[in-house]
């Protein structure tokens, strides 16, 4: 990748000649043309986004107007958002330093968070020009005290909100609400900010701006600082075992990587996901005699500033990280790059591989890719990551259950005015929300306004990375506290009889009260633990939107996932033995949020069959099948045996327990203790208590890895299944995608979109995997998708691309 | 029920339980309030606030403490105006708020405030607040009750002038809760600060500086029963259930709910009052001797919180003479004692109040012995015997015995060659 010289413009007239000065004096006379763009139309009233690349001086292009306006009215104040408090903490560093230059006080820009000890906040606030903090103190530490904020409030011209990327999904609908919420006490008391965004490369950065900040924008994108020449090698850990695809461990591999580079005498910074990752590679480094650091999560700042201030004067020669380096820290220029294993997106993997090179040397970047389908499918053509456009991050800001959180908070900071709107929802919506507080006891309304006289203090019940929520509280005997499970988690994690490791020690629950929010647990010995039997159902709520895609219908819509935990196995730990089986009678978790589902027209599965692709279908059981099926009928009585229905309402089924297709013969299959009577919602049921080893699920594994392809989002953000007999396609076979945030924040339709796209890179993965019968790069390992899974995945994926 | 809300039942999910809709709430007549409360209603600009008032002779007791005078002690006002025991203002107008200490005699008004809840932060408010001053020969309590939270305009019409008109206030724990909350409230419509310009003297932190060796805890409610011996008859109210009664009375009219927690606030601001009168007695008990019929007696505990707070702002002859008061009684007292002595020069003191500690077993003290005799009197002999007596009262490591017996060998040596 070649490099490129600056490109540079002019700064503003009228930039105060203190703060030119001392630009010139930190070697930064000229700007790059994309901050004197920015400079510019923040100037002329206008909200800016930029998403230039990694180390492109993007915080010039705030800090500089933010000083200016400070050195002409000293009572002007700004606020800069980071997501995490590394972050805030270096730019506030850094911020400092060019105030002080300016002759701004550099006391003014004050970080405000989590770990400002309680006696110094009083002075902070005094002191506060430029607040650095994240969405997460602003919410529940800022906002709901702004009478101590008044002065700052008031004379707020400038929010900066940083790596706007970073806020997608639930995340970006809370930060949306954060934002409305300040705006309206700064509108209160008569201020009223611009805004400025930065952002890595998003495939819809305009518009994802406007849903999180509620502004249009200046989009600032031509990135013009200079950029050495790079070369990026694109590899995979050799096969071990071709037939199985099992490959030799990555992380192995991407320590020898950077052993060489740094004794070819480069600097190298490792990227391995996650903290165990870090802790993983630095082993073997360090084994290997090489000076290596581990910069993580966990770590003290002073320890932090340490590694990245090694990184910047060349002390540290190799740095293994975790992403907590990938966000906008200044390290300077590093010879050599290695990521290990696929970031999720193709933002992440450059904003990574933007730390390679320097001015006067090119750098070095090596992408080593796992054994997820989608590194497969990357690494396949790494075309597919250079060339690819970069993905849409999405994100709700009118997400209902948001909404009245918010709501809530705003209640609180001060009262709901009669005409009050919230994003799209107007004063009577808003009424309507504020009745829903009022019955809840935490708001009254008197002559059309709406006040807070709840004892709560909402913005501590607000979580911004969740959406709706309850939690369950653990508790042992003697009612001491224990820990928390989520609501939708603690049916099969807590559920009476289950065995619950708490900080490893295992513990039995006793009791389960969903409505009172609590379980109950003793201790228990920890030869036992218990695997809970679940069951989902997607139902879709109204008529899905069905469309013909190619070969396949494909249906997007409001649907209810129904999770019911039935029971559940008490397994001995050393042996994995089955020592008994519990059934459950729990409530079903019943989630409202939005599939996608996919499956073949009638066409396309009639043409599998006959090319013998297909053979997940229930029927055909051998010509001795109808007297069979007669004798089971009378034999239990013409009744469900599940529930004991007697076939008034619907035809009862004849069922297999040891499914059909195990059998080497129908006769074998169809012996009568292999067979009960059900009706056919037990029928459905117990067809999907059974693992469909199918193409479907093949596909449904493929579609959870390669999810990411064009979006935003991670493995928590979809549920995944392959359903024989789905309702979103009137009982046609699907595989359905749904989100797990209530009501859905807009991936499932995202995905819908994609279609197309996700079905040609699914049959590309299938197509040119050397495995024989699956494996973790296709279609899952033959114990998931078992009999004849990958052919038929094949088969399938290819008539749908 | 509208679309909306069917979308947000449907979202909150399964475990969502089903929100009742509360009963439209009849507009909360102060009327109401008033009658319930025993109260008058008095219409300000935004609406009416219910006021109550009730006057006590001042000849009457609380438990076994008069209700004082309401003068504060030289000593309180000096406390009161660095800031009352490292309570910081909440706002940011600086120590100022609370720093200057003016002379005369203005009045002390006595407060407490029942709130909406206990979070802090602009959404919780305080419904009522109960205010005590002397007044001829009468302690009044002035209740100021909030309505409905649209008045709140007019309640800080009522309010202001007794705050402003005050020279200092009196709190329990208003510190960190009752003041921020009050100036929160002012600030929020818009108002100037009350605060600026009074006194503050928090009554808990001084609480625990004089009671917590002998109190399980320093609330209110144990200092006026342990050492006030003050029992209230009628049932208390939890402070728990308070925030409850008053929305019960605000969504559905329910104010037989709220005269429990009337007369928990008229009580407490009498307690207030009761509390500081105590503390001010105590300053006069305190060197003479212990005063008999005391409850509980002053006793040594208590002694020591005073001497060692006048020590903290400064008044060290005060201080030791309390601590020489029950140098008899207290070998910590009497080490004090000599503390203070040495400090102020009397070495004479010193030895004598560390002899009569060391003599009851008192470590430290015999380690201040050793110091006196090997550096002011030179005599390595004695000091070590006072270093074997300090291991023998189980001496505090951190004296560094072993090194102080080492050098005094070595000292004792060379005076011997």
């Amino acid at each position: 990748m070649p490099g490129r010289d600056a490109a540079y413009g002019a700064y503003p007239d009228g930039v105060p000649a203190a703060l030119r000065t001392a630009l010139e004096r930190q070697g930064r006379g000229r700007p790059y043309r994309h901050q004197a763009r920015a400079w510019a139309a923040l100037d002329a009233g206008r909200d800016v986004l930029l998403t230039t690349g990694t180390a492109s001086g993007k915080s010039l292009a705030y800090q500089g107007p933010i000083l200016a306006s400070q050195l002409r009215d000293p009572a002007t104040t700004a606020l800069a958002l980071f997501p995490t408090k590394a972050l805030a903490a270096s730019q506030a560093e850094a911020f400092q330093a060019l105030a002080e230059a300016t002759g701004v006080a550099a006391s003014g820009v004050v970080r405000y968070d989590g770990d400002t000890p309680a006696h110094r906040r009083a002075a902070a606030r005094a002191a506060v020009r430029t607040l650095v903090t994240n969405p997460d103190m602003l919410h529940a530490g800022v906002l709901p005290h702004h009478t101590l904020w008044r002065h700052w409030l008031a004379h707020l011209a400038w929010i900066v909100v940083d790596e706007v990327h970073v806020y997608r999904g639930v995340f970006g609908g809370h930060l949306a609400g954060v934002l409305r919420r300040l705006l309206r006490l700064a509108h209160a008391y008569g201020a009223d900010p611009r805004i400025v965004a930065t952002s890595a490369t998003l495939g819809n950065p305009t518009e994802h701006a406007r849903r999180v900040l509620g502004r249009d924008v200046v989009h600032v994108a031509e990135d013009a600082a200079p950029k050495a020449a790079r070369e990026v090698w694109v590899a995979r850990p050799p096969l071990v075992d071709a037939a199985l695809g099992i490959r030799r461990p990555l992380l192995a591999d991407a320590a020898r990587v950077a052993e060489r580079l740094a004794a070819e005498g480069r600097q190298t910074l490792v990227f391995a996901g996650s903290r165990q990752g870090v802790e993983e590679m630095v082993v073997p480094l360090r084994a290997a005699g090489v000076d290596v650091r581990a910069y993580r999560s966990g770590l003290l700042p002073g320890e932090r500033r340490a590694i990245e201030g090694a990184l910047r004067d060349g002390a540290a020669r190799v740095v293994v990280a975790t992403n907590a380096l990938e966000l906008g820290i200044d390290v300077g220029g590093i010879d050599a790059v290695v990521v290990a294993g696929y970031p999720g997106a193709t933002s992440a993997l450059w904003q990574q591989l933007g730390r390679a090179g320097r001015r006067d040397r090119p750098g070095v970047g090596v992408v080593l890719l796992g054994t997820s389908p989608l590194d497969a499918y990357l690494a396949r053509d790494p075309d597919r990551l250079f060339a690819a456009p970069p993905e849409r991050a999405l994100t709700d800001p009118d997400h209902l259950l948001l909404a009245l959180d918010h709501l809530r908070c705003a209640t609180f900071e001060r009262p709901l005015e009669p005409d009050e709107r919230y994003g799209r929802y107007g004063p009577e919506d808003v009424a309507v929300l504020a009745g829903q507080m009022e019955a809840d006891g935490d708001a009254h309304r008197a002559e059309g306004r709406t006040y807070w006289i709840g004892s709560a203090y909402p913005a501590a019940t607000v979580s911004l990375r969740s959406a709706g929520r309850a939690d369950v509280h653990l508790e042992d005997v003697a009612g001491r506290p224990v820990g928390v499970v989520d609501g939708p988690s603690a049916r099969w994690m807590v559920h009476p009889g289950a065995v619950y490791l708490h900080d490893g020690a295992p513990h039995e629950v006793v009791e389960l009260d969903l409505a009172g929010g609590r379980a109950v647990l003793r201790e228990a010995g920890d030869e036992v633990v218990t695997r809970a039997r679940r069951e989902r159902e997607v139902t879709p709520v109204g008529p899905p939107l069905v469309r013909a895609r190619g070969a396949a219908r494909v249906a997007t819509g409001e649907v209810d996932v129904r999770e019911t935990v039935t029971g559940y196995r008490r397994v001995r730990r050393a042996t994995f033995e089955t020592l008994s089986r519990h059934d459950l009678d729990l409530p079903p978790y019943v989630l409202r949020t939005r599939a996608y589902a996919f499956g073949p027209d009638e066409a396309t599965l009639a043409r599998l069959r006959a090319q013998g692709a297909w053979t997940a279908d229930p029927n055909d059981y051998g010509p001795g099948w109808p007297a069979v099926r007669r004798e089971v009928l009378a034999r239990d009585a013409h009744r469900c045996t599940a529930c004991g229905a007697d076939g008034a309402g619907a035809a009862l089924h004849v069922h297999h327990l040891t499914p059909f297709r195990a059998f080497a013969s129908a006769r074998e299959a169809n012996r009568p203790e292999n067979l009960v009577t059900l009706c056919p919602a037990c029928h459905a049921r117990a067809e999907r208590a059974v693992r469909v080893r199918s193409g479907l699920a093949g596909l449904a594994y493929l579609l959870r890895s390669l999810a990411p392809l064009r979006i935003l989002a991670d493995a928590r953000d979809l549920g995944v299944l392959a359903e024989p007999a789905s309702p979103m396609l009137d009982g046609a076979p699907a595989v359905v995608a749904y989100e797990t945030v209530p009501g859905g924040v807009g991936l499932a339709d995202a995905l819908a979109e994609d279609h197309e796209a996700l079905m040609a890179a699914a049959y590309a993965v299938v197509r040119d995997c050397g495995c024989e019968d699956g494996c973790p790069a296709c279609v899952g390992p033959p114990g998931e998708a078992g009999h004849a899974g990958k052919a038929e995945a094949r088969a399938l994926a290819e008539a749908l691309s | 029920m509208s679309d909306l809300l069917e979308r947000l039942r449907a979202l909150r999910g399964g475990d969502a339980p089903e929100v009742p809709a509360s009963p439209p709430p009849d507009a909360p007549p102060a009327e109401v309030a008033a009658a319930a409360l025993g109260g008058e209603v008095v219409e300000g600009a935004s609406g009416p606030v219910v006021r109550r008032r009730v006057r006590r002779p001042l000849g009457e007791r609380y438990g076994d403490a008069t209700l004082g005078d309401g003068r504060l002690h030289p000593w309180l006002r000096r406390w009161a105006s660095r800031g009352g025991g490292g309570t910081p203002p909440a706002g940011d107008e600086g120590s100022g708020a609370t720093a200057a200490s003016r002379g005369g005699a203005g009045r002390t008004v006595y407060f407490d405030t029942e709130t909406t809840g206990l979070a802090g932060g602009v959404g919780t408010r305080a419904f009522l607040i109960g205010l005590g001053w002397h007044e001829g020969d009468a302690f009044v309590v002035e209740q100021l009750f909030l309505p409905g939270p649209a008045h709140e305009p007019a309640w800080l019409d009522l309010l202001a002038p007794h705050l402003e008109g005050a020279e200092a206030w009196v709190s329990y724990n208003g510190g960190s809760f009752d003041v921020p909350l009050v100036r929160t409230r002012f600030a929020v419509h818009g108002r100037s600060d009350p605060s600026v310009g009074r006194l503050h003297l928090d009554l808990l932190p001084l609480a625990r500086r004089w009671w917590r060796a002998s109190l399980a805890a320093c609330t209110l409610g144990t200092v006026e029963r342990e050492v006030l011996g003050a029992v209230r008859t009628d049932a208390d109210v939890p402070g728990a259930e308070v925030p409850a009664r008053y929305r019960r009375f605000v969504q559905g009219g329910d104010a037989v709910g709220l005269r429990g927690v009337m007369t928990h606030n008229e009580l407490d601001v009498v307690a207030l009052a009761a509390v500081h009168a105590r503390l001010e007695a105590s300053f006069a008990a305190g060197p003479s001797a212990p005063a008999a019929g005391e409850r509980p007696p002053f006793d040594v505990a208590e002694a020591l919180g005073v001497a060692r707070w006048l020590e903290a702002i400064g008044e060290r002859e005060e201080a030791r003479a309390h601590y020489a008061a029950w140098a008899e009684a207290s070998p910590e007292a009497a080490f004090d004692a000599g503390r203070l002595a040495r400090r102020a020069g009397d070495r004479a003191a010193a030895v004598a109040a560390w002899t009569r500690a060391a003599e009851a077993g008192h470590a430290p003290a015999w380690v201040e012995l050793a110091k006196v005799r090997e550096h002011a009197e030179r005599d390595p002999e004695g000091a070590l015997a006072a270093v074997a007596a300090a291991r023998a009262a189980g001496g505090d490591p951190r004296d560094d015995l072993d090194r102080r017996e080492a050098r005094l060998r070595a000292k004792r040596a060379r005076g011997r060659s």
